[in-house]
């Protein structure tokens, strides 16, 4: 079990090189950097001067190499735009995005559960077609013209909810201004309700759907048949026997849609001005902010491959006849 | 066929089993739904194939005088002017719909092809071979899904510039791996039958065993993927369009058309957001309840593997 950890832990090592090269490429195929950093007219000493300065000189294998270093230090660099440590940047919009990606979660896993329970329970009934009809059309549109459609409905017609705007938790709950925190929840949370519903829209869809079939599935296992046929209740069969077996394809899906939500989150805070980690990389990109850029990425990695371990610990917690080698 | 040669392999023989396009146009017509998917498909395939035909406008024909009119507005003469609107140029809603499905259609059939067809050899390589070839395949795949694809395509396109071209080639790199993954398992399951080693008696090359012995029997789970898939790209598309990193301001895209509604959202223009919305809806609605109906009909056995991505 531990070596099977430390073996995970040994590929997100892996896995970071790769997707650090990957960003490191990239950005120097698409030209020189420092262009984005200089004016127009700048003559070809100020360039190099530039060059020199942005640390775009030294041979590619060397800068990369020197990344490598530094992130091992922790030492992610300073963003060439902001001109302040990116870590420090990512992590001052990290709450925000956060505070999105959670909710989302959250929302979407207490709503898929149910909705997939009763519609597999109550198979082939007007409930479950209903059901199973709207996961259909909420998997199948665009998160973000969803979010369009609430700004246009709750925001521009019925004026009820702010169309736009971000009031901050987590951020004061971290600097321990816990009082601040609480007074802010309400409002938090109002301009929070557009956006999470917006970025969980998918995952409520696919999930419900993910999780009927699921549920479908071990109920026509020989062992339910035992225990209806033993006399149990309805409700025991499903609680005590269906539920827990039917977990384990669930937890595959709901621990990689957090991975659905990273990507999600780039839109939902480009429609509603969301002042998070995913607008940054956007604009971080457009402005070739390497630094900056691959801090992002490289966290995003991390919670990446963690919340994968995650899921793969629980798989043995759930049924012990899965061994982890 | 006379009695006394019946046996059990020949039993279902007895029964006259109808052909298998017969059998999947019954059982759409049972299920109801796949035909009005079937229905909304084509027409949008023709909208997609006739669009010159179909708009009534030229859809980037900038109308300065016709400015944010709202659906179904007619000019002084009542004639129909624009059907669904106008935009914040004059340019017709309805006629860049139309051509909207070109881009759409075209993309996610190109993207599935190009993605699924690298992904379903990679993993067929992964899987024969195994050892070092799976392993460097495989650690790719790791690679890539570690990455989020929406950051992925940002960053390729931002670097190879927008271009119908570069859009596809991103969406179809980003869709190998679940190809390779499931085309990997696969073949793992059957390189081990009797009828690969049986033809591997027979002296069969290694190009003949993979792509004529092995391919042919792992190829339906890998369509149903591509039917779901088809669906995931057209959304992707429409995610990256609608970021202003889809295609060029002159090609029409639903994606785009939304993107362009986000600032009028305030002043209550509604059409704009509403109709290519609904476009991309109906599209992915139709394809994924297809695709359902694929997998019912083709392998039931794969019902809740879900879709790919």
């Amino acid at each position: 079990m531990h070596k099977y950890i430390i073996r995970r832990l040994l590929l997100t090592i892996i896995v970071i090189i790769g997707v650090t090269f990957l960003t490191f490429i990239s950005i120097h195929l698409s030209g020189d950097p420092t262009l984005f950093y200089i004016s127009e007219r700048a003559s070809r000493e100020e360039r190099l001067e530039a060059q020199r300065r942005l640390g775009f000189d030294r041979p590619l294998p060397e800068q990369y190499i020197s990344f490598l270093v530094n992130l091992a230090r922790g030492d992610t660099g300073n963003s060439l735009l902001h001109r302040v440590p990116a870590f420090g940047v990512v992590m001052e919009r990290m709450p925000a995005t956060l505070e999105l990606t959670i909710c989302g979660f959250v929302f979407s896993t207490i709503l898929a559960f149910p909705i997939g329970f009763v519609a597999a329970t109550k198979r082939g009934t007007m409930t479950d077609g209903t059901l199973m009809l709207a996961a259909m059309f909420g998997q199948s549109m665009p998160s973000f013209w969803l979010g369009l459609m609430f700004i246009l409905f709750f925001g521009v017609t019925l004026r009820w909810m702010p169309v736009s705007g971000h009031v901050p938790f987590i951020k004061p709950l971290l600097e321990g201004n816990t009082a601040e925190a609480f007074t802010n929840l309400p409002n938090a949370l109002r301009y929070l309700a557009m956006p999470v519903v917006t970025v969980s829209v998918f995952s409520i869809a696919r999930n419900s759907r993910l999780i009927r079939s699921a549920v479908l599935e071990v109920l026509r296992q020989d062992y339910v048949v035992t225990a209806r046929s033993k006399g149990l209740s309805e409700r025991t069969v499903l609680v005590r026997h269906a539920f827990r077996n039917a977990l384990i394809p669930i937890v595959t899906v709901v621990g990689l849609q957090f991975a659905f939500l990273l990507s999600g989150v780039i839109v939902t805070e480009t429609v509603f001005s969301w002042p998070g980690v995913g607008r940054l990389v956007f604009d971080a990109i457009n402005n070739r902010d390497l630094p900056l850029v691959q801090t992002a990425v490289v966290l995003l990695a991390i919670l990446f491959v963690f919340t994968n371990l995650i899921i793969d610990l629980l798989y043995g917690v759930l049924d012990p006849r899965i061994r982890l080698e | 066929m006379s009695r006394s040669r019946i046996n059990t392999l020949e039993i279902d023989q007895l029964y006259e089993t109808p052909s298998a396009a017969r059998r999947a146009i019954t059982s759409m017509i049972e299920a109801r739904y796949p035909m009005v998917a079937v229905f909304f498909l084509s027409l949008i395939a023709l909208c997609a194939i006739f669009a010159l035909q179909i708009a009534p406008k030229d859809p980037n024909r900038v109308e300065i005088f016709s400015v944010l009119k709202p659906p179904l507005s007619y000019d002084r003469n009542g004639q129909l002017q624009h059907l669904l609107g106008s935009d914040s140029t004059g340019r017709d809603v309805f006629s860049r719909v139309v051509f909207g499905a070109r881009v759409s259609v075209s993309v996610g059939l190109i993207a599935v092809s190009i993605g699924g067809g690298a992904g379903a050899i990679l993993g067929l390589l992964a899987g024969y071979f195994g050892g070092r070839v799976d392993d460097i395949i495989m650690r790719l795949a790791d690679i890539q899904l570690a990455f989020p694809f929406i950051l992925f395509a940002i960053m390729v396109l931002s670097v190879l510039g927008e271009g119908l071209f570069n859009l596809v080639f991103v969406l179809g790199v980003g869709q190998w791996v679940v190809y390779a993954r499931i085309a990997r398992g696969e073949t793992l399951a059957q390189r081990e039958k009797e009828y690969v080693e049986a033809v591997k008696a027979l002296g069969a090359t290694e190009w003949r065993i993979l792509f004529r012995t092995i391919l042919p029997n792992i190829l339906t789970p890998l369509i149903v993927i591509a039917s779901f898939n088809v669906a995931g790209v057209i959304l992707a598309e429409a995610s990256l369009s609608f970021l202003g990193l889809g295609v060029p301001e002159n090609v029409p895209t639903w994606g785009a058309m939304l993107a362009d509604s986000r600032n009028q959202l305030l002043s209550g223009s509604w059409w704009l957001a509403v109709f290519p919305g609904i476009a991309i809806m109906l599209t992915v609605v139709s394809i994924n309840v297809l695709g359902d109906w694929l997998r019912d009909f083709l392998d039931p056995r794969l019902r809740g593997s879900g879709r790919g991505l």
